[in-house]
C-alpha cells in the first residue's frame, strides 16, 4: 500500500491496522532481523488511545541511533546494549506530537559505520526482497521494515548514503534532507558535519509527510536552519508532471564508470522518460568524483573518533572494571566492533599533531573544492541525477575488504560532503534512482522523485 | 636572577547559565549531580546549544579591561581531546581567541578565549560531580613579561581587582586557576600547572626559581617540562611523563557555528565597563571624599556600589560624614553578619542613614555599631532605637555647668596653676571634678571647652 492508503486504513480502523502489521512482524521478523527493540506492547497501548495530528495512528520505525525517551538506544553496538535514552530526540518529540506511534527501534550498522548492515552487534539484517542478500546500510532495519510491511514509515540517518543505499536495495523511498533542515539533537553522532536524519517511506508522499513533521529550526541544534514556509505534502499534492517541463537535469559520465550495466540501463530508461516529458538532459564531466570517497573517508573518521571519545565505560554503557580508571577505559572500549575501532584509529591518526596537515586539513580543503564545484553546477542546472548504488545487493558477508566496501558509497557521499538534499526512488527491484538538488531545494528534489515514482515505482505494489 | 614569567589564567565567568545548556552556572552548595542535564553530562545524542551570549559578552569585557582588541575573524569552537573522568565528552569545547594583543600594567596579553569548565573528580573516592561541568571560563594568556615572584603577585592582585570590578567574573574564592610558565636565563621553559591562589603563584615561583638557579649553578640542564605545585609541601614536582606529552587533536567542533564579534557589540560592552580608576575619579571629584575613605571603598566593588548608591540618593549631607558611617559601622556589621550587599541596598537604608546623621553629635560613639546593626538586621529606626536604649547624650543646661565650673576653679587653685604652667593632666582632673557634680553627663568635650574658656577669661 502507498502512504495515502495506509493513512486511510490506519484511521478507519487503527487496531485492525496494527494487528496486520503485528502479524507481518510475528511471521517474518525472525528471518529479516530488522528490529533491535520491538515495541509491540507499547504500540498496542498507544493505538487504543485517541490520536490526533498528521501522523495519527501511523506506525513508525526508528533507527536505533535516534533517542526515544525510556527506550533502549543501542546504535547497533554492544557498548550501548543496555543504554536507556534519557530524553526524546527533537524529531521524536515532533513525531509524538503529531500522533505517530513508535513500533520499534531498527537494526543498523554499529554506530552507523557500514554500508550493508553487517557490522551490527545484533546480527545482520536480511534484505526482505531476497533473504540471502544485504539490505544495504547503515539504516538497514529502517529500509527492511518498510519492504517487509513491518511499519508505515521510518526514520533513518544518512552520513554518506545510509538512508539512500538501503532504500535502493530494499526498493523503498529514502530522502536525505539539506544539512540543517532536520535537527540532529538526539541523534547519536557519526560525523557531525555530514549526519542528517531523514524520512524513509513507501512513496514520495510519505517522505513529504515525515519531512513536514521533523524539519525546522531547533534551539537544541545550532546547525539547524528554518524550514520552507510551504509544506512538503502540499507541494506534492499540488504537483503536476508538466510542472518540470524545461527544468535542467544533469548527470556526470564518471558516475556511470562505476556503475553495473544492468543498473545503467534502468537509469537511462528514466533519463529517456524525463526527456520525453520535456525536461532538458545534459551530460557533464565531474572528475572531482574521484576524490569524493577518499575525502569522505578522511572527514568521517576524524569526526567519528572525536564523537566516540565519550564512550569510556565510566558514565554509561559497557564497563569492564579493572585495576584503575585508565585501564577500565581501555578495557571497556574493547567491546566496540572492528569497523568502529578501525575508524577510531584512523581518525585519531589523521588528527594527530604530526598528521593533521597532511590528512585532515587537506581533506577539509578538497571538500570545500567539491562543494564549490557542485554549487556552481546548481547555478546552471536544477538537478544532478545518478543511480543510487553502483551495484545490486551482494550476498551477506560477500564483501569483507573495507576499501571495497567504502567504494560502494561513491555515488552517495557527494550530497553529504556538500550538504545538498538527495533522495532515492525505486525504479526496479533493488535499483534506486538518485536525485540531488541545490541547498534548501528539498521540495524540488521531492517533485522530481514524485515524477519518477509515477512512471517507475508501480512495481513495488505488486511485490 | 631575572626570570621570565608568563601566565595562563582561568577565571570563571559571571553568568546565570552554563555555556552550552540551560543549567544554572551556580553549582556551589548543591548536592552532587543535581545541577546537570543530558548536554553537560555528554549523553549520547546530546549537542551543545548555541553559546551563552552572556558568557561571550563577559569574555569580551575581560579582554577590553586587559586592553585587548577584538579578533575580527570567524572564531571557531574547537574540541580539545583528552580522557579524564570529570570531562563527560572526553573533549573540552574551547574557542579560538576572541580578544587579542592587550597590555595590562606593562604585561602584554596574547589572547583571551572562552572554554567550558569540566566537572570535579574526587580522586580519593573515585566520585565525579558534574554540577560544575559546562560552566563558562575565560582563559587569559599573557606574554612572559613578568620578572619576579613579587611582580607576579602584585600584578595578579591588580588583575583580579579590575576583573572583580567589571563583574565579568565570579567573585567567590577558589575560582582562580593559573598555569605558570617560568624560565631563567640559560634554561628551558617550565610550566607549573593549576596553581589555585595568588599566594600559591608567589610561593611556587619562589621555589621554582630557586630550584632552577641551583640546577644551573651545579651545572645541570633545565629541561622543558610540566610540573605541579604542592601547596602543603610548598614545592613543585614533575608530572607523570604521560600527562606531559598530550596531543589534544584539536579540530573545529562541527556542532557549533563560528561566531563573529561585531563593532556594535564591542561598543555596547565598552559602555558597560567601569574600572577602579574611573570610580576613584567619581569619588574624588563628585563627592570630595577623603583619601582614606576612597581607598577603603575601592577594595570591594560590591560595597563600593552600595556606597555610591547611598551617596547618590542622600540629600544635603556632607559625603564624608556619610562615608564615615558606611566605611566604619555599616561595613563592620556586614562583615560580622551574613548580610549581603544587595539585601540592604534600598531607599530605607538611605533614609536611615539620614536619620542617624541627625543624632550623630549627641550619640554615644561606642554604641554606633549596635544602632547600625539594629537598623540593618531588625529594621529599627536609628533615632527611636538610640532613644529607647538611652544611647543619646542628653542636653544639659549650659549655665548650670558654667556656674559649677566657676565654683570648682575657685576651690581648685592648685590644679588651675598647674594647668597654667603647662600640665595638661590638670585639665582632665578639673573635667572629672565638674563631671562628678553633674547628674546628667554631657560630652566631656563640652566641659573641657567651658573650663578653658573660663580660665582664659579669668587669668588673662
Amino acid at each position: 500500500m502507498f502512504t495515502k492508503e495506509i493513512i486511510e486504513d490506519a484511521r478507519s480502523d487503527p487496531i485492525n491496522h496494527f494487528e496486520k502489521i503485528r502479524k507481518n512482524i510475528e511471521r517474518n521478523e525472525n528471518e529479516v532481523n530488522s528490529f533491535i527493540t520491538l515495541l509491540l506492547d507499547e504500540a498496542e497501548k498507544e493505538i487504543k488511545q485517541t490520536k490526533e495530528g498528521k501522523l495519527a495512528y501511523l506506525l513508525i520505525a526508528i533507527k536505533d541511533n535516534i533517542l526515544v525517551e525510556g527506550i533502549k538506544t543501542t546504535a547497533g553496538s554492544k557498548m550501548l546494549k543496555n543504554y536507556i535514552a534519557p530524553f526524546d530526540a527533537t524529531v521524536i518529540k515532533n513525531i509524538k506530537k503529531e500522533g505517530g506511534i513508535i513500533i520499534g527501534k531498527t537494526n543498523m550498522d554499529e554506530f552507523a559505520c557500514g554500508s550493508d548492515g553487517t557490522t551490527s552487534a545484533f546480527g545482520p539484517t536480511r534484505n526482505p526482497l531476497d533473504l540471502e542478500k544485504v539490505p544495504g546500510g547503515s539504516s538497514s532495519g529502517s529500509a527492511a521494515v518498510l519492504a517487509a510491511e513491518f511499519a508505515d514509515l521510518a526514520l533513518g540517518s544518512d552520513t554518506g548514503g545510509s538512508i539512500r543505499n538501503p532504500s535502493a536495495f530494499c526498493s523503498i523511498f529514502g530522502f536525505k534532507p539539506t544539512y540543517g533542515i532536520v535537527s540532529r539533537y538526539g541523534l547519536i553522532d557519526m560525523a557531525m558535519s555530514l549526519d542528517q536524519i531523514g524520512p524513509m517511506a513507501k512513496d514520495t508522499y510519505g517522505l513529504a509527510l515525515l519531512m513536514d513533521v521533523i524539519s525546522g529550526k531547533d534551539i537544541y541544534d545550532p546547525t539547524t536552519i528554518r524550514k520552507p514556509t510551504k509544506s512538503f505534502t502540499e507541494i506534492i499534492e499540488n504537483f503536476k508532471d508538466n510542472n518540470l517541463k524545461g527544468k535542467k537535469v544533469v548527470y556526470a559520465r564518471e558516475f556511470l564508470d562505476y556503475t553495473e550495466d544492468k543498473i545503467k540501463r534502468k537509469f537511462f530508461n528514466v533519463i529517456d522518460y524525463l526527456n520525453s516529458l520535456g525536461l532538458e538532459i545534459i551530460e557533464t564531466s565531474l572528475p572531482e568524483i574521484e576524490y569524493a570517497v577518499p575525502t569522505y573517508y578522511l572527514v568521517v573518521p576524524s569526526e567519528f573518533a572525536s564523537a566516540m571519545q565519550r564512550y569510556d565505560g565510566l558514565k554509561y554503557g559497557y564497563r569492564k572494571e579493572v585495576r584503575d580508571i585508565w585501564n577500565t577505559i581501555m578495557e571497556s572500549r574493547k567491546v566496540l566492533g572492528r569497523e568502529v575501532k578501525r575508524r577510531i584509529f584512523l581518525g585519531t591518526f589523521i588528527t594527530s599533531r604530526e598528521e593533521f596537515g597532511k590528512w585532515y586539513k587537506k581533506a577539509v580543503l578538497v571538500r570545500l573544492k567539491i562543494r564549490k564545484r557542485l554549487l556552481e553546477l546548481f547555478k546552471k542546472y536544477d538537478y544532478l541525477v545518478s543511480p543510487t548504488m553502483p551495484v545490486l545487493p551482494w550476498r551477506i558477508g560477500e564483501i569483507q575488504d573495507p576499501l571495497t566496501m567504502y567504494q560502494m558509497d561513491v555515488l552517495t557521499v557527494l550530497a553529504n560532503l556538500v550538504g545538498i538534499p538527495s533522495g532515492s526512488v525505486p525504479i526496479a527491484k533493488s535499483v534506486g534512482f538518485q536525485v540531488m538538488g541545490n541547498l534548501k531545494e528539498d521540495h524540488k528534489v521531492l517533485e522530481l522523485m514524485y515524477t519518477v515514482e509515477q512512471k517507475f515505482s508501480k512495481f513495488i505494489k505488486t511485490n | 636572577m631575572k626570570a621570565k614569567i608568563g601566565f595562563e589564567i582561568h577565571v570563571q565567568l559571571n553568568t546565570k547559565q552554563k555555556l552550552f545548556c540551560r543549567c544554572s552556572a551556580d553549582y556551589t552548595d548543591k548536592d552532587p549531580n543535581t545541577n546537570i542535564c543530558p548536554i553537560c553530562t555528554g549523553q549520547p545524542g546530546s549537542k551543545p546549544m548555541p553559546p551563552n551570549l552572556e558568557a561571550i559578552k563577559n569574555v569580551i569585557k575581560v579582554g577590553l579591561i586587559l586592553g585587548c582588541k577584538p579578533n575580527h575573524v570567524r572564531i571557531y569552537f574547537l574540541r580539545k581531546h583528552y580522557f579524564y573522568p570529570d570531562l563527560p565528552k572526553n573533549y573540552q569545547i574551547t574557542s579560538e581567541p576572541l580578544m587579542v594583543d592587550g597590555n595590562f600594567f606593562g604585561v602584554k596579553i596574547r589572547e583571551v578565549h572562552l572554554e567550558e569548565d569540566p566537572g570535579r573528580y574526587d580522586l580519593r573516592n573515585g566520585y565525579v560531580d558534574f554540577n560544575r561541568s559546562g560552566t563558562p571560563l575565560a582563559e587569559i594568556v599573557t606574554e612572559p613579561d613578568i620578572e619576579s615572584p613579587e611582580h607576579a603577585k602584585g600584578w595578579l592582585e591588580k588583575l583580579f581587582l579590575y576583573l572583580k570590578y567589571s563583574r565579568a567574573i565570579r567573585a567567590d574564592p577558589g575560582s582562580i586557576r593559573v598555569d605558570v610558565n617560568v624560565s631563567i636565563e640559560g634554561g628551558e621553559r617550565v610550566e607549573i600547572k593549576n596553581v589555585n591562589s595568588i599566594d600559591g603563584v608567589y610561593r611556587s615561583l619562589k621555589y621554582e626559581i630557586l630550584r632552577q638557579t641551583r640546577m644551573l649553578i651545579v651545572g645541570k640542564r633545565i629541561k622543558r617540562e610540566t610540573r605541579h605545585y604542592d601547596d602543603e609541601k610548598r614545592i613543585t614536582a614533575p608530572l607523570r611523563e604521560k600527562e606531559d606529552i598530550a596531543d589534544y587533536r584539536y579540530i573545529p567542533d562541527p556542532d557549533l557555528i563560528p561566531i563573529e564579534i561585531s563593532e556594535s557589540l564591542i561598543d555596547n560592552i565598552k559602555r558597560d565597563i567601569l574600572s577602579p580608576i574611573e570610580y576613584e575619579k567619581i569619588l574624588k571629584n563628585k563627592y570630595n571624599l577623603k583619601e582614606n575613605y576612597i581607598q577603603k571603598l575601592l577594595q570591594n566593588p560590591e560595597f563600593l556600589e552600595l556606597c555610591i548608591y547611598v551617596l547618590k540618593n542622600i540629600k544635603k549631607e556632607d559625603p564624608n560624614r556619610v562615608a564615615e558611617i558606611l566605611t566604619n559601622h555599616v561595613w563592620r556589621v556586614i562583615k560580622d553578619t551574613n548580610l549581603e550587599f544587595h539585601q540592604i541596598k534600598n531607599l530605607q537604608l538611605v533614609r536611615n542613614i539620614e536619620r542617624l546623621l541627625t543624632i550623630l553629635n549627641r550619640v554615644d560613639r561606642n554604641k554606633l555599631c549596635d544602632i547600625v546593626s539594629a537598623m540593618l538586621l531588625n529594621s529599627e529606626d536609628p533615632v527611636n532605637y538610640a532613644k529607647k536604649k538611652r544611647y543619646l547624650l542628653q542636653e544639659v543646661d549650659k549655665n548650670k555647668i558654667i556656674s559649677i565650673v566657676k565654683e570648682i576653679l575657685t576651690s581648685e587653685t592648685k590644679a588651675v596653676n598647674d594647668y597654667l604652667n603647662g600640665k595638661k593632666k590638670a585639665l582632665s582632673y578639673l573635667v572629672g571634678k565638674v563631671m562628678s557634680r553633674l547628674e546628667i553627663k554631657p560630652n566631656p568635650k563640652t566641659i573641657t571647652e567651658i573650663i578653658k574658656e573660663e580660665i582664659y577669661r579669668t587669668y588673662r
